[in-house]
């Protein structure tokens, strides 16, 4: 049997008299990478905020590896192992790449009380600036550890925000539009990165995304939001093959898949 | 009894001050902490008019009108050197910035009109006591709550009721939008701020006698200006008005009932209010 | 610049400082004194805006409680404990101040914490003033500079110039401790709040507790260079704690630069030699300050530390574009998410 590490029950959110998610069940197993697709206003970002903390939700459960979160802070839910990706890359623009990372994985060790290195001097913990660079070297940012993280390209910001989460060692990686704003072979690089960290790091990934190329090649399942509902939710030749979404959402976009 | 005309007159004391710094609070999105500044100023130059011992009524509103204008047109000044430039900074920047504007006139009024104190006399008319009923109350504090209640009405005839006020409440509103449906914001923004300035002038001016001026002078009624403000909601006159009176009331029958430790009960309420109402006492209406 | 010359201005600076006392005049000593506590007091207030985002505008009731603390106990005759008097100085102004933070940062933020913090000060300041035994509005004259006792050996700081370089050493350490804290992991956590605090919450950063945490330790410092202060004046008034006072470790710190560890000790140096050089002139130097500020912020947010900062890195790093002003640009926004 596996494990279901994400389970949201009925979820819902009205800003003021607007309900944007109105009632939403869904699960997610360990080890699978599940996708939310939907047009724009169909309440995928506002999930996606509900699922790990950054806002509140009017009513349902959010539960993670069996324990309720509903009610837990984001960083409590990070702690737990839940890692995430803004839809615009946010990383701390007026430290260095290297430090980026670092105040990540120091958050990390402080939160599983592993020991950061002697307290008298100010020079990070040698076991931190290993991770550190591992984390680097992963995401090829090596040649740039010492680079302002407000001049990055945007595609290296991207990656940076991805180590930033990783350094969190996530169970589950929660990636908000990881593809947004790329050039077409950006995309695909993206999309490849994502495969070889789920494979090295054997790792749970739900994204949203607008790319139907990045969804059909990477996701195991997928589920299709509209309105703030749940239209659809199965493998993507399910999803391809189910009328309703054909006419919703696929109908517009099915050639590019 | 007593401490209730008090406590109004303390009142609207405040509330004379905390009118312009809503004002502009409303259309600048800034707490202007050279207010207090700009009262001292306007109560100085009503001073230097007016002497020691104005001769009327009449002579003290005129000092008064003249210490706002003064103020105004510096308003303005200001308000095209550094306002309209820190528009797009940071809070914490705006305010120390306005700080500095305060630096400097409290400079200037040091050296232009020393350290000493001044005072001034209540004209003729101000400065016995009527009774009513069996109560004696001091001319000078009805003439206040007089003066406050003016001005408020004044205030609410302008803003909600002519064409120019109803466009400062839709810039307070939302600014974006104004600009959007082509309204002239940068005249009404400055013509707002201009006001805000006067109407410290004007305050400074009208509660000039029963007063020390003092370089210092600026700082009590700030604060006190701040605290009706953000009790009333930033922004919004009528909150200002409602909350000044209250921390008046508060005041004055704080000195009655705890005469060992006056003005203790206002910053109480007000931290209290700060706590539990951060939004104001009217909030989610800002105009 | 190369390594030489990093260390030349610091030293030059500190053997300036210990020095005073045998060649300058007995006013300039006291104002150099009182300089360095303000310094340092500066300091402990950039901690809570430069590292982590919060401005408070109330911080002078920490310095007025630690003068308090110091005063009342070195007047009872404690003296012989001096240092466990600063100690328990900050402790006292740290357990206030965690109290103070525990009900304000849970709510407000910006302008709301600005006028909160402020109206603490006050009503501390004002209770201060009714308070017959802290000498009301007069305050404590009086405050004996104590003696320490070093095992065998007791340094009498009432003597001399004494007094003046205990304070040299104290404030050097409170420094040498402030640095810490700014440079090591926490500091590190701390700026990451302040850049963008809902992030830093995503890496599994408590920003509440952490904020806390820097409006602790602030508020100890705090109290502990009022501590020192105290015995330096002789004399302590409810005046310390009034939102003057307040406003002068964000005056500092503007002037100097917040986003620089010593920008605040600049800018207190610049201040008092600008106060100095206009005593004659009453009001002159409010308004020489007041435009300083005025330009500081209008013109180079980073204050006169991030302008040097700039014009050296200008200099090993010529921008192709010439842009050398990019980092005041960017820096700015990232302050502003700071702040909410």
């Amino acid at each position: 049997m596996v494990n279901r590490i994400l389970d949201v029950r009925g979820v819902r959110k009205n800003y003021g008299a607007f309900e944007v998610l109105k009632g939403i069940d869904l699960d997610v197993e360990e080890g699978e990478t599940f996708a939310i697709i939907g047009p724009n206003g169909a309440g995928k970002t506002t999930l996606f905020k509900v699922m790990t903390g950054e806002v509140g939700c009017n009513g349902g459960q959010v539960l993670f590896d069996g324990a309720d979160v509903t009610r837990q802070p984001s960083f409590r839910r990070v702690r737990r192992g839940m890692g995430r990706t803004f839809q615009v890359a946010r990383v701390f623009n007026e430290f260095s790449v290297f430090d980026n990372v670092l105040v990540a994985v120091e958050a990390q060790f402080a939160a599983a009380g592993v020991p950061s290195g002697p307290r008298h001097t100010v020079r990070p913990g040698s076991a931190a600036v290993d991770r550190t660079h591992e984390l680097l070297d992963k995401l090829d940012l090596s040649a740039r550890a010492g680079t302002p993280a407000q001049s990055l390209s945007h595609g290296d910001r991207k990656r940076l925000e991805l180590a930033i989460a990783l350094a969190g060692r996530p169970r589950i990686l929660m990636l908000d539009e990881p593809t947004a704003g790329m050039s077409p072979s950006d995309r695909t690089a993206a999309a490849d990165l994502i495969r070889r960290i789920r494979a090295s790091e054997r790792m749970t990934v739900v994204m949203t995304e607008h790319d139907m190329g990045v969804i059909f090649g990477l996701a195991h399942r997928i589920m299709v939001m509209n309105g703030g509902t749940r239209i659809a939710c199965g493998t993507p030749d399910e999803i391809r093959r189910d009328p309703v979404v054909r006419s919703v959402y696929l109908g517009r976009e099915a050639q590019d898949a | 009894m007593f401490a209730l005309i008090n406590g109004l007159s303390a009142g609207m004391a405040i509330f004379l001050v905390a009118a312009g710094l809503t004002l502009m609070f409303g259309v600048m999105r800034i707490l202007n902490f050279a207010h207090g500044a700009f009262f001292m100023i306007g109560a100085y130059v009503a001073a230097t008019l007016v002497g020691s011992g104005p001769h009327s009524i009449a002579t003290l509103i005129g000092g008064a009108a003249v210490g706002g204008a003064a103020v105004g047109l510096l308003g303005l000044a200001v308000e095209r050197v550094v306002f309209r430039r820190i528009q797009h900074v940071e809070e914490h920047f705006m305010l120390i910035a306005t700080f500095a504007v305060m630096l400097i006139c409290v400079g200037a009024v040091k050296l232009i009109w020393g350290l000493d104190f001044v005072s001034v006399d209540p004209p003729p008319g101000l400065d016995g006591a009527v009774s009513i009923g069996d109560l004696f109350v001091p001319q000078f504090s009805l003439f206040v709550i007089g003066a406050g209640v003016a001005v408020f009405l004044v205030l609410e005839l302008f803003i909600h009721r002519l064409w120019m006020g109803k466009m400062i409440v839709s810039i307070t509103a939302d600014r974006w939008m104004a600009n959007l449906l082509g309204l002239n914001v940068p005249v009404a923004v400055t013509l707002a701020v201009v006001a805000s300035f006067a109407l410290a002038g004007v305050a400074g001016g009208l509660l000039l006698p029963n007063q020390t001026l003092s370089p210092g002078l600026g700082d009590a009624y700030l604060l006190l200006g701040f605290n009706a403000v953000i009790i009333g909601g930033l922004g919004n006159v009528r909150g200002a008005f409602v909350a000044a009176i209250l921390l008046g009331l508060i005041d004055s029958f704080n000195a009655v009932l705890l005469p060992q430790a006056p003005g203790i009960a206002v910053y109480v309420g007000m931290i209290g209010f700060l706590l539990l109402r951060p939004e104001g006492i009217f909030a989610g209406r800002r105009a | 610049m190369t390594r030489a010359a990093r260390l030349a201005v610091p030293t030059a600076a500190v053997l300036l400082l210990v020095s005073l006392p045998l060649w300058a005049n007995s006013g300039v000593v006291f104002l150099a004194g009182v300089t360095m506590t303000s310094a340092v007091f500066a300091l402990s207030w950039n901690l809570l805006f430069g590292y982590t985002g919060l401005a408070s505008f109330g911080s002078a009731g920490f310095f007025s409680i630690g003068a308090y603390v110091s005063a009342v106990l070195l007047r009872e005759g404690y003296g012989s404990l001096f240092l466990l008097v600063v100690v328990l100085a900050g402790l006292v102004g740290a357990a206030v101040s965690w109290l103070v933070g525990c009900v304000a940062l849970r709510r407000s933020k910006g302008i709301h914490l600005a006028i909160l913090t402020l109206a603490l000060a006050e009503l501390l300041r004002i209770t201060l003033s009714h308070t017959r035994w802290l000498g009301s509005e007069d305050g404590l004259p009086n405050i004996p500079r104590p003696t320490l006792p070093f095992g065998f050996v007791s340094v009498d700081l009432a003597a001399g110039n004494n007094y003046y370089w205990f304070l040299c050493a104290a404030c050097g350490v409170l420094t040498a401790a402030l640095w810490w804290i700014a440079h090591g992991r926490f500091g590190r956590v701390l700026r990451s709040i302040r850049q963008d605090p809902e992030r830093a919450a995503f890496i599994g950063i408590d920003v509440h507790a952490c904020r806390l945490g820097a409006f602790t330790l602030s508020g100890g410092f705090g109290a502990a260079v009022g501590a020192l202060y105290a015995p330096w004046s002789q004399i302590v008034t409810p005046d310390l704690g009034s939102m003057m006072h307040s406003t002068q470790p964000i005056l500092f710190t503007l002037i100097g630069g917040a986003t620089s560890f010593w920008g605040p000790m600049i800018g207190a140096a610049a201040f008092a030699v600008i106060d100095f050089g206009t005593r004659t002139l009453v009001g002159m130097s409010e308004i020489v300050t007041g435009s300083i500020l005025l330009a500081i912020v209008l013109f180079a947010p980073h204050g006169l530390a991030g302008a040097w900062r700039r014009l050296a890195g200008a200099r090993v790093r010529p921008n192709p574009n010439g842009n050398t002003a990019a980092g005041g640009a960017i820096g700015r926004p990232a302050m502003r998410e700071g702040a909410w």
